[in-house]
């Protein structure tokens, strides 16, 4: 029999059941249900997260991309003979199916729009807010490029063409999506096929020698280059291009029927109000996002967006970024555009609030400024770091915490400065923080500034 | 074999038709979209906390493509979803990345004049705090951390812990008990969270 609680016991006590006698006379008890008890409170709060619709959309599209690749083959390694044999026979019967993709003579109403580049992720030769027109080559490599008009919005993923005359979009790998409305007909040619529609979202995608159609709204047709007809088919439906009719319907999906760009909206005076995409086209304020960490998550006005370095077009007004790091931290910040204004936005600085304090002698100094005290915080803290750089780059195995308290003289003076836990960091790496910070000038008197450094290994 | 839905909080009980994880095992990639359309929701609310936010994306997908690849092999033993969410548990521990960011950060986090009026109970977590947790959990070991997320934030109780995770539910119970103690030691020494842990001492 243990001489402490059990653990079930500890978990009985910290959800408010029935505490034993034991507990009222065992400290170490005490500390564990007071322990447990914390932890439960700080988890009830947390809440769970996802992906977003276009997040979920993406990962399936990359998904079946990965599916149709080959699976690796240790043949290919221990017969490079054989392999390049299956290459070359591959090639011989691929080859008819990668010629040029001529455009759809016999569908009418054929017509190009000219786009406009509103977002722009990953390396791609387009340039947002550039209009593409006929006959432009676009290789959006392993971005993401989303082109609008008034009426149409295009998403790209991997290599596209704009073939000639004014018609279609030739897409040689990757997908495209479309989801249009009314006319003109959009044409997307895929090896021997062409799909087209004036009122519909459709996804074509390719991959190698394969063709896939899904339709999520409204109706498409589809044939070979050689079918003036076509056939229709009408949402929600999938179909293998060249092998019939199509399958059976699948579930609707919610993002099926626009991208999210729609979502932006304008704040203007204190009140929010939706955009079309032709007035997000008309403003055309670009902002870049290459400043941010890559890899980094970019959420704007509450729509998630994908990882930076990413750029895209925005109406003007006020916007709210968020940026999550790869440690786990938030940062975010109010910005506002002008029309037809280009910014680059760099990483927000750390957001600050309140945290607990203990005045000293019980008397808070009524003439601080806790914003001009943030902002002093915020340019000194980088003074730090010629005392710990050395040490980490000799010890990049290095973690830990401490507290850097610096107290303050009803004159303004720095009087101490301590580093808590002792011993944490090796003597000299605490010495050198102490002299630092007694140099500074804070703008305050009378208090306690306490700056927590965490060593980020994680 | 019926389905049943892992998580407690699900509000309606998902399940894959026979025909569909049939056509699905044969490489039919339309059915494969419908298995993905059915449960993509549900794999990736079980992979929060699991794997960071920036890494949710990734390895969901990889989650679905191991499915594929692996949907041969199941046999039906245990229901569809328990052997999913076992993939998506494998998946998610062998994926997790490493940081090893060798510099020392600011917490973001200064002094200033707290709200006597806002204690912990009444405040919600702040998106930031909430960051920190998510953080703190990343900091476990992935055996650890599975079980804290599964028991402690999804409700889990250990016998079903131990069949996604293929062990006994002893194992699980240290597992919980090890995981719960080094969450608090972790959490009591973030400043910016250690006002739990105060107020809650007797």
């Amino acid at each position: 029999m243990s001489a402490h609680l059990l653990p079930e016991d500890v978990e009985l006590a910290a959800a408010g059941g029935a505490k034993s006698e034991h507990l009222s006379g065992c400290a170490a008890c005490q500390q564990a249900v007071a322990s447990a008890t914390g932890r439960r409170r700080l988890l009830e709060g947390v809440t769970g997260y996802t992906l977003s619709d276009a997040g979920f959309s993406r990962v399936e599209a990359a998904m079946l991309e990965r599916l149709r690749e080959p699976a690796p083959s240790a043949w290919s390694r221990l017969w490079p003979a054989l392999a390049l044999a299956a290459v070359a026979a591959l090639a011989f019967v691929a080859w008819p199916k990668v010629a040029p993709v001529q455009p759809p003579a016999a569908v009418e109403a054929a017509y190009f729009e000219p786009l406009r580049a509103v977002l722009v992720q990953g390396t791609a030769s387009v340039q947002l807010g550039a209009e593409v027109t006929s006959g432009a080559q676009l290789d959006t490599g392993s971005g993401r490029v989303v082109l609008a008009s008034a009426t149409a919005q295009l998403e790209l993923r991997g290599q596209a063409a704009f073939g000639q005359p004014r018609a279609s979009v030739a897409l040689t790998r990757g997908a495209v999506r479309l989801d249009v409305s009314g006319a003109p007909r959009w044409v997307v040619g895929a090896g021997a096929f062409w799909v087209g529609a004036n009122d519909a979202a459709f996804i074509v995608t390719r991959v190698g020698a394969d063709e896939v159609l899904e339709v999520q709204r409204g109706s498409v047709f589809y044939g070979e280059w050689a079918d003036r007809a076509g056939r229709q088919v009408t949402a929600p439906a999938t179909v293998t291009l060249g092998h019939g009719a199509a399958a059976a319907p699948v579930a609707a999906q919610p993002w099926a029927t626009r991208l999210p760009m729609a979502a932006i909206a304008a704040t203007t005076q204190g009140q929010t109000r939706p955009l079309t995409l032709e007035q997000i086209i008309a403003a055309g304020s670009a902002v870049s996002f290459g400043d941010l960490p890559v890899g980094a998550g970019v959420e704007l006005d509450g729509q998630a967006w994908g990882a930076a370095p990413l750029s895209m077009l925005l109406p003007e007004g006020k916007h709210h970024l968020r940026v999550l790091l790869a440690d786990g931290s938030l940062r975010e910040r109010d910005f506002e555009l002008g029309a037809g204004q280009n910014a680059t936005l760099a990483l927000p600085e750390p957001t600050v609030h309140a945290p607990p304090r203990e005045p000293r002698g019980g008397v808070v100094d009524s003439a601080v400024d806790s914003g001009a005290l943030r902002r002093w915080v915020a340019a000194q803290t980088p003074k730090l770091s010629p005392c710990y750089e050395k040490w980490l780059k000799a010890t990049p195995e290095a973690r830990g915490q401490v507290t850097l308290t610096v107290s303050v003289s009803a004159a303004g003076r720095v009087q101490s400065a301590r580093v808590e836990p002792a011993g944490t960091l090796p003597a000299a790496v605490s010495e050198c923080l102490v002299r630092t910070a007694s140099k500074w000038r804070p703008p305050a008197r009378e208090l306690d500034v306490e700056i927590p450094l965490v060593l980020g290994a994680h | 074999m019926a389905d049943v839905v892992d998580s407690p909080k699900a509000t309606a009980a998902v399940t894959a038709r026979a025909d569909v994880l049939e056509r699905a095992r044969q490489g039919d990639a339309a059915a494969f979209r419908e298995l993905y359309a059915a449960h993509h929701r549900q794999v990736a609310s079980q992979l929060a906390f699991l794997v960071p936010r920036s890494d949710l994306e990734d390895v969901l997908q990889d989650v679905f493509v191991e499915v594929f690849r692996s949907l041969k092999r199941f046999e039906g033993r245990s229901a569809f979803t328990t052997w999913l969410y076992r993939v998506a548990m494998h998946v998610a521990m062998k994926s997790r990345r490493k940081h090893t960011r060798s510099r020392l950060d600011l917490v973001d986090e200064v002094p200033d004049v707290a709200d006597p009026s806002a204690l912990p109970d009444e405040v919600s977590l702040s998106a930031e705090r909430q960051a920190r947790v998510e953080q703190l959990l990343l900091q476990l070991s992935d055996k650890k951390r599975a079980v804290l997320v599964m028991h402690d934030l999804r409700g889990m109780d250990a016998a079903r812990i131990a069949e996604v995770l293929d062990t006994n539910i002893l194992t699980v119970r240290t597992r919980l008990f090890y995981a719960r103690r080094e969450f608090e030691a972790l959490a009591a020494a973030d400043p910016a969270l250690a006002d739990f842990f105060t107020l809650g001492a007797k």
